[in-house]
């Protein structure tokens, strides 16, 4: 097949990806100077995960001293002492500046009657405090800055892979563009910069939840394939319990246990104070996503959520914070009053707090050129531990920063650096190739295969060596022999192909960095290792690839505690959730016979 | 899920086309075609199996012709089994 000649776009700074961070860099860089180019594979504040934001975090002054540390100590617990402290101290102090300037572009924060901003204290926390405001307004009124400002904004255009000077990848060398293609006309585009940001959000499986299907890792994925390092990779698991009834679901799951919902199983035993004696019902999402799943191995499911208890003022506040709720019980005729509500949960690879590629104070990734901001980095301020308001501010803080040095980077730089015209042929090939092929295989039997595969108990919940590196090969299976196969009849299927080929690699290097990790932390359980080791394990596991093969090199990185004013709490904390007798005694033969029982 | 758009108030603003992030929707051109005018412009869902439910599309209508339901299948291999 003959490919048309790419459309090209030359460019200081190029962003990709227009989310919160991605939208700041480019203003940042703008500001300073810089010939700026924003492509969007969707359009910008029409776009997942942003849309779905209702809070974000937001110090209501200037933090110092003592104040400042307190918050800092905040974080640092709720991160699993895993945090990058001095990261942590430049969020803190910046943020109050960079939400002003939001409130200054005309973002609509909630304000009270006097019409001040109206502050909340985070969840869970003593100090640290938001602002509400609607994520869809939010980036309506950053697009429209973007355009006021006039930078080059490209939409429903997919960036699949970066270019390299030396036109290797890994390189050895420097980052010097991208290619994309659009994502209805298939056409090529190639970009040419001094600098690339990356912005492409998280990195989810499309299983329609949470809004997030067209988020599936592709900054990770170019940036692991150009041979830049990632982190946190461990982490990337995400889990949900509000999936209702098998017919829907909605957000605001913590609202609903914050009306005093109680999670019960088949036999109408309430069961959270087992698994959580502190918190019951109002554990976190993990443990009541690992909880009802557990109930559901043993024999004691399917669970419920209980509301029947509520009052009617309750359930009121309730409706109003999450109107979808009342919406959806109307549709399905479900009266909260007299109904249980039954809870399926799934917990699978994906970004539930950081895991990506790893960047430095300044949003710089490993290689020259190449920076990244928001949820496609590690997130340095948390590495592990979910605080949900703080993401899109860290967006903020480190979009702006990485706008400044890509700015900086490209005012030094009289000329572009060059390209490897062969490099652009073979990738656009390269994302192109499912559309000549033929054969029945689709994107969505990879998705199912890849289901199968990640949600099988031994592995979602309760981890060990043997079956972290059985989910690995069986995911390294699918690459080699059902990746090649998949067919794309037009455009729309060969988005999805290339989404699917970045999610699985970037599932089969979590697991790589799942069995590196030896101990349990946050949202990784290791059965073979069930307590958290803050004596031998205070590190991060930094993932690249190791040449052009499948090779991967796996370092750690020490987090410097002699330079850090919060000293970590040593010793080693036992894991205090109950792992069922079959996965703790001979966790062999249990996932031996799940494999059986499936015909795997 | 996004069920149904209305084609007797759709007006073929192409909004929702660009506000779907999955791309499901498409404009097209409707009416018989042995009659040549007057030819309208109407949305259209042609994937519907890559909704997420978002609700984008039905919010930026400015007519309310489109419908999203609550329904929502997790594909069944991603809740977690033996
Ligand atoms: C369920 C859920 C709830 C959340 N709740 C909150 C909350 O209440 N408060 C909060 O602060 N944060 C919350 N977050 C996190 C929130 O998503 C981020 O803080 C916020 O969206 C900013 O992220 P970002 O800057 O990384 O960009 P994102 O908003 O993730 O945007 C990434 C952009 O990149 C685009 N893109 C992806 N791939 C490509 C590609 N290949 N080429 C070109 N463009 C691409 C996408 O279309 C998207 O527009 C939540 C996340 C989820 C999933
Ligand atoms: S936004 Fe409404 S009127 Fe416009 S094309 Fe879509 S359905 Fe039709
Ligand atoms: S609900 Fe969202 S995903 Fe579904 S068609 Fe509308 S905009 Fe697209």
């Amino acid at each position: 097949m003959k490919l048309p000649d790419p459309t090209v776009i030359r460019t200081d700074v190029l962003v990709v990806g227009g989310g919160l961070g991605g939208v700041r860099a480019a203003l940042r860089a703008q500001e300073l100077g810089a010939d700026v180019t924003v492509v969007e594979k969707a359009v910008i504040s029409r776009a997942g995960p942003m849309t779905y934001v209702h809070s974000q975090f937001a110090p209501y002054k200037l933090l110092e001293g003592d104040e400042l540390r307190q918050w800092m100590e905040e974080f640092v617990v709720g991160a699993n002492y895993l945090a990058d402290q001095e990261w942590l101290e430049v969020y803190l102090r910046e943020a109050y500046f960079r939400v002003q300037e939001l409130v200054h572009m005309g973002v609509p924060y909630v304000r009270d009657e006097q019409g001040r901003l109206k502050y909340s204290l985070v969840r869970g926390h003593k100090v640290g405090t938001t602002l509400g405001a609607d994520g869809r307004a939010t980036m309506e009124v950053l697009r429209r800055e973007l355009t006021r400002r006039r930078v080059r904004l490209i939409e429903k255009v997919m960036v699949n892979d970066l270019l390299t000077t030396d036109g290797r990848h890994p390189t050895r060398d420097r980052i010097c563009g991208a290619v994309g293609f659009h994502v209805r006309t298939g056409e090529p585009y190639l970009f040419l910069a001094k600098a690339v940001i990356l912005n492409t959000g998280p990195f989810y499986p499309k299983i329609h939840y949470a809004y997030v299907d067209h988020c599936t890792g592709e900054g990770h994925a170019m940036a692991f394939r150009a041979g830049a390092e990632l982190a946190g990779m461990e982490f990337a698991q995400y889990a949900a319990w509000s999936y209702f009834n098998r017919q829907f679901f909605t957000p605001g799951q913590a609202k609903i246990q914050g009306i005093g919902a109680r999670f019960v199983n088949a036999l109408g035993e309430e069961f959270m104070p087992r698994y959580d004696p502190i918190w019951g019902n109002f554990s976190g999402l993990f443990q009541v996503a690992r909880a009802i799943a557990t109930e559901n191995l043993e024999g004691r499911g399917p669970c419920f959520v209980d509301m029947r208890h509520c009052s009617d003022e309750d359930l009121a506040v309730l409706y109003k914070v999450v109107p979808t709720l009342e919406r959806a019980f109307k549709e399905f005729d479900i009266d909260p009053k007299k109904d249980l509500l039954r809870v399926d949960p799934f917990i699978l690879i994906g970004t539930g707090s950081s895991s990506g590629v790893r960047v430095d104070l300044w949003s710089r990734a490993s290689l020259p050129g190449l920076f990244a901001v928001g949820t496609c980095t590690h997130l340095p301020i948390m590495m592990t531990g979910i605080s949900g308001s703080s993401l899109s501010t860290f967006s903020n803080v480190g979009g702006y920063r990485a706008g400044e040095k890509a700015a900086e980077i490209a005012r030094q730089m009289a000329h572009h650096p060059p390209h490897d015209p062969q490099q652009v042929k073979e990738l656009i090939a390269g994302f192109c190739a499912p559309l000549s092929r033929r054969g029945q295989t689709r994107p969505c039997d990879i998705w199912m295969a890849i289901g199968e595969v990640t949600a099988e108990a031994g592995f979602a919940l309760f981890k060990n060596e043997a079956r972290i590196a059985r989910t690995r090969d069986r995911l390294r299976e699918i690459r080699h022999m059902l990746l090649p196969r998949v067919t794309a009849p037009d455009v729309h299927e060969l988005v999805k192909a290339n989404e699917v080929a970045n999610y699985l690699q970037m599932a089969e290097v979590a697991c790589e960095a799942m069995l590196a990790r030896k101990e349990s932390r946050g949202e990784l359980i290791r059965a073979d290792y069930p307590y958290q080791d803050n004596d031998d394990w205070l590190r991060w596991i930094i993932v690249r690839r190791q040449g052009e093969g499948e090779g991967l090199s796996l370092s750690f990185w020490d987090l410097p505690y002699d330079r850090y004013p919060i000293p970590p709490k040593r010793g080693k904390v036992p894991l205090t959730f109950p792992i069922p007798e079959e996965y703790r005694v001979a966790p062999e033969a249990a996932s031996e016979r799940s494999m059986e029982r499936r015909g795997a | 899920m996004i069920e149904s758009i209305d084609l007797s108030l759709c007006d073929g603003c192409g909004v929702c086309i660009e506000s779907c992030p999955t791309d499901v929707l498409r404009l097209m051109e409707a009416g018989k075609p042995w009659v040549v005018e007057p030819r309208t412009w109407k949305a259209v869902i042609v994937y519907p199996n890559d909704c997420h439910s978002c609700r984008l599309c039905a919010l930026d209508c400015h007519v309310d012709a489109i419908r999203v339901t609550h329904a929502l299948e997790i594909p069944s291999p991603f809740l977690v089994h033996r």
